[in-house]
């Protein structure tokens, strides 16, 4: 049982690593079938990890509805979400446009419920961020400065209106537009350092990749059994 | 004085918030059509690849976003569709961002209707399916595998705009405008660079500078964010919903840039005041 | 879609916008409701979509069909669940085994390729501008030259500040030091291109607000924001403490 337990999983994880990294390497028909299979096995999988997420969630609310802690209610909420969204899910067999173009009524409930929303809750960051600019970003380096020099620079040169204010001071005297030197400092200086942390990012994602198939970083088995 | 100046800088958050508010509400109230808009290389790298394309032609559009990002990439993901749709090239559209697919879906649907593009003839909306890397791998092998039914129930593989076609290696183009991740560094990491096609890529503003580093070597342009957008609708000849956003943005960051003003200003004149 | 289901979607599109509206103000039960329902219908989405897109077709309608290839990879899927059964939950660590080893062994040569020779090539190729087999000492050209070389000294001294192998003294210290402006400038330029995303977003729900507000949608926008700020006022008056208001 200890096999099946322990080793079986990291057996699995070996042979699976090893033979899709090696397959990327192997332009053999037999190779792009394996892939192909396999990819969509990993679909169909990948699939019931969804279920573990919900089941969790659940958990959550439906303790909250049985302890009754302060704002348990809003669980409620939670749960007439999930009915509504399902419902009109399984009314419409999960298509939003009918098959005569009309909206269906999950396609009512997508563009006017989660739609708004999503939208609304992503948005109330565009509120803080001119907060945040009153009161936190003051310049107390030199490091610190230069980034607010090139974030005021980008602010300024990146919508009409300051290409236009720009273009209404300067007209055609300076070799280059504004627009033009905001490029160069993003394909340039600041492009380097996104390379700089992008081969530093994979170093790491192939370094922990070659653990986890080595069976070295073993997380994903949870607990101790 | 010096009160007057701890009074600004303690100014209530809600106050703030209320002139934000103000500064976006106004262009939309009354459109000033602030001009001074330029089209840059990196979206006209992804307009010329699309301008060029022989008609049916086959381009793929992944339109990975939600409505969390809809302001941002609804509007360039519409001008894409359309310019192919102008160009009579065949389209398959996809996402892989679940709470994205009605978006991708409407975007399609509009953009075919202008043109008068018939589903299943020049367009097919694939949908989604889950587990990104096995789809983009899946979709470069055998699209059919990952596809056997397009979002509409349909059999994939009876659809006259798929006659021919295997997998994304036929592609003579492909686009992803993508909110963040899964999106274009998984395209290019586990599709384009391996099987070697043409891509171009679409982005929020808060992704674009990680995304450059991939341009113009692994994609041949980038359209970033509502700015990118209206640059691709001025080159299309259709300003649209993002053109009109650009007043209200430009007030936007003008407010940002008094802020910070405000911000570092303030605590020196504080000092200096009696 | 009729006139009626119109503006019902209009009024509840309002609503919601302006109950999550509301947590500018204060966090309050309005922004408490939108949300838990935001997460609510997400998932009923993604649980609909999950069934009839993926599901029917990958799993139901091949075993309908008499084609028994889908029960390994569902038998494996459905061992992701045994997570929340202990006594079995040891079957879940063969999925997650397959996941991992999976898209592993794909990560490796992709990354190789496309973050890192990829991104070397793209920094240095071509490290200086020829014509005919000769150095090309035009304006063009030259400013390519130093744009190459921004890049690469770029490049090398961000590697070298994220380097802590080495003691970070003498001239690997001056090399990080350069490093950290690059970064900065990478910052910089990240803050201004996130200030147009969030606004871009704000405009996005705004324009709806300021769509829904006419005769045409039965006046959605300034009744309910009639209404969410009165709710404000009462919620405030009733149960804000005096140590909140201080």
């Amino acid at each position: 049982m200890v096999f099946a337990k322990k080793t079986l999983p990291l057996i699995v994880c070996f042979v699976m690593g090893t033979l899709v990294a090696i397959q990327y390497y192997v332009p053999h028909r037999l190779s792009q079938s394996f892939i192909e299979e396999l990819s969509h096995w990993e679909i169909i999988i990948a699939a019931f990890a969804f279920f573990l997420g919900l089941v969790s969630v659940m958990q959550v609310h439906i303790g909250k509805l049985r302890r009754r802690p302060p704002g348990w209610g809003f669980s409620l909420f939670l749960f007439a979400g999930i009915i509504i969204g399902v419902a009109t899910g399984f009314i419409s067999r999960g298509k939003q446009i009918s098959e005569t173009g009309a909206m269906t009524p999950f396609g009512w409930m997508y563009n006017n419920m989660l739609n708004p929303l999503q939208g609304t809750m992503f948005c109330l960051l565009g509120f803080y961020i001119v907060s945040a600019a009153y009161r936190a970003f003051k310049v107390r380096s030199k490091e610190a400065a230069v980034l607010l020099m090139v974030a005021v620079l980008f602010i300024f040169a990146r919508v009409p209106l300051g290409q236009y204010l720009w273009e209404s001071v300067w007209g055609s005297t300076l070799p280059w537009q504004l627009h033009q030197i905001v490029e160069w400092i993003m394909n340039t200086p600041a492009k380097a350092a996104g390379r700089g942390i992008l081969i530093g990012v994979s170093l790491g994602a192939v370094a922990t990749s070659v653990k986890i198939i080595a069976g070295i970083e073993r997380q994903y088995m949870g607990g101790k059994d | 004085m010096k009160r007057f100046l701890e009074g600004l800088a303690n100014v209530d958050r809600r106050i703030l918030f209320l002139l934000v508010v103000v500064v976006i509400l106004v262009p939309i109230m009354h459109p000033l059509a602030l001009p001074g808009l330029k089209v840059t290389d990196s979206v006209r790298g992804v307009y010329d690849q699309i301008e060029k394309l022989p008609p049916r032609s086959t381009i793929a559009i992944s339109f990975d976003f939600d409505p969390a990002s809809k302001p941002e990439l609804y509007p360039m993901a519409l001008a894409v569709t359309r310019h192919a749709f102008k160009k009579d090239l065949k389209v398959i559209g996809m996402n892989l961002w679940i709470t994205g697919t009605g978006l991708a879906d409407e975007i399609l649907t509009a953009a075919a209707a202008e043109h008068g593009k018939r589903y299943g003839e020049d367009y097919v909306f694939l949908g989604w399916q889950p587990s990104p890397i096995a789809v983009i791998t899946g979709v470069f092998t055998d699209i059919y595998k990952i596809f056997s039914k397009d979002q509409k129930g349909n059999d994939t593989r009876a659809l006259p705009v798929m006659k021919g076609f295997r997998s994304f290696q036929q592609l003579d183009y492909f686009v992803e405008l993508g909110a963040g991740s899964p999106g274009l560094p998984h395209w290019v990491q586990y599709g384009a660079d391996k099987f070697k096609i043409k891509m171009g890529g679409g982005c929020t503003a808060v992704s674009e500078p990680g995304y450059r580093p991939y341009y113009p070597v692994q994609i041949t342009g980038l359209i970033p964010a509502m700015k990118g957008a209206a640059e691709y609708e001025s080159l299309i000849g259709k300003p649209d919903k993002a053109y009109a956003g650009l007043d209200a943005i430009s007030l936007g960051h003008f407010l940002i840039l008094l802020a910070l003003a405000m911000c570092n200003l303030i605590p020196v004149l504080t000092r200096f005041t009696k | 879609m009729n006139d009626f289901t119109m503006v019902l979607g209009a009024w509840v599109a309002t609503g919601l916008t302006l109950c999550i509206f509301s947590f500018l103000y204060e966090d309050n039960p309005l922004f408490k409701m939108a949300e838990h329902l935001y997460i609510g219908v997400t998932i009923g989405y993604s649980l609909t979509s999950l069934i009839f897109n993926s599901m029917g077709p990958n799993i139901y309608e091949p075993l309908k069909a008499g084609r028994l290839l889908p029960i390994l990879p569902t038998l494996l899927g459905l061992g992701f669940l045994t997570r929340f059964f202990p006594k079995w939950s040891w079957l879940s660590r063969i999925s997650f085994a397959f996941v991992m080893g999976y898209s592993s062994g794909l990560t490796i040569p992709t990354a190789i390729v496309s973050q890192f020779l990829k991104q070397l090539e793209g920094t240095v190729y071509p490290l200086l501008t020829r014509k005919q087999g000769l150095l090309d000492f035009s304006l063009p050209a030259l400013g390519h030259d130093f744009t190459v070389l921004v890049l690469v000294v770029g490049l090398l001294s961000v590697l070298i500040y994220f380097f802590f192998s080495v003691e970070h003294k003498g001239p690997v210290k001056a090399a990080s030091k350069v490093g950290i402006y690059f970064i900065m400038v990478y910052l910089g330029a990240a803050f201004g291109t996130t200030v147009m995303g969030r606004f871009s977003l704000l405009y996005g729900r705004l324009f709806d607000l300021y769509t829904y507000r006419g005769a045409k949608y039965h006046y959605a926008t300034p009744v309910l924001l009639v209404l969410v700020v009165l709710f404000l006022v009462v919620y405030d008056a009733k149960y804000k403490k005096p140590a909140d208001a201080a």
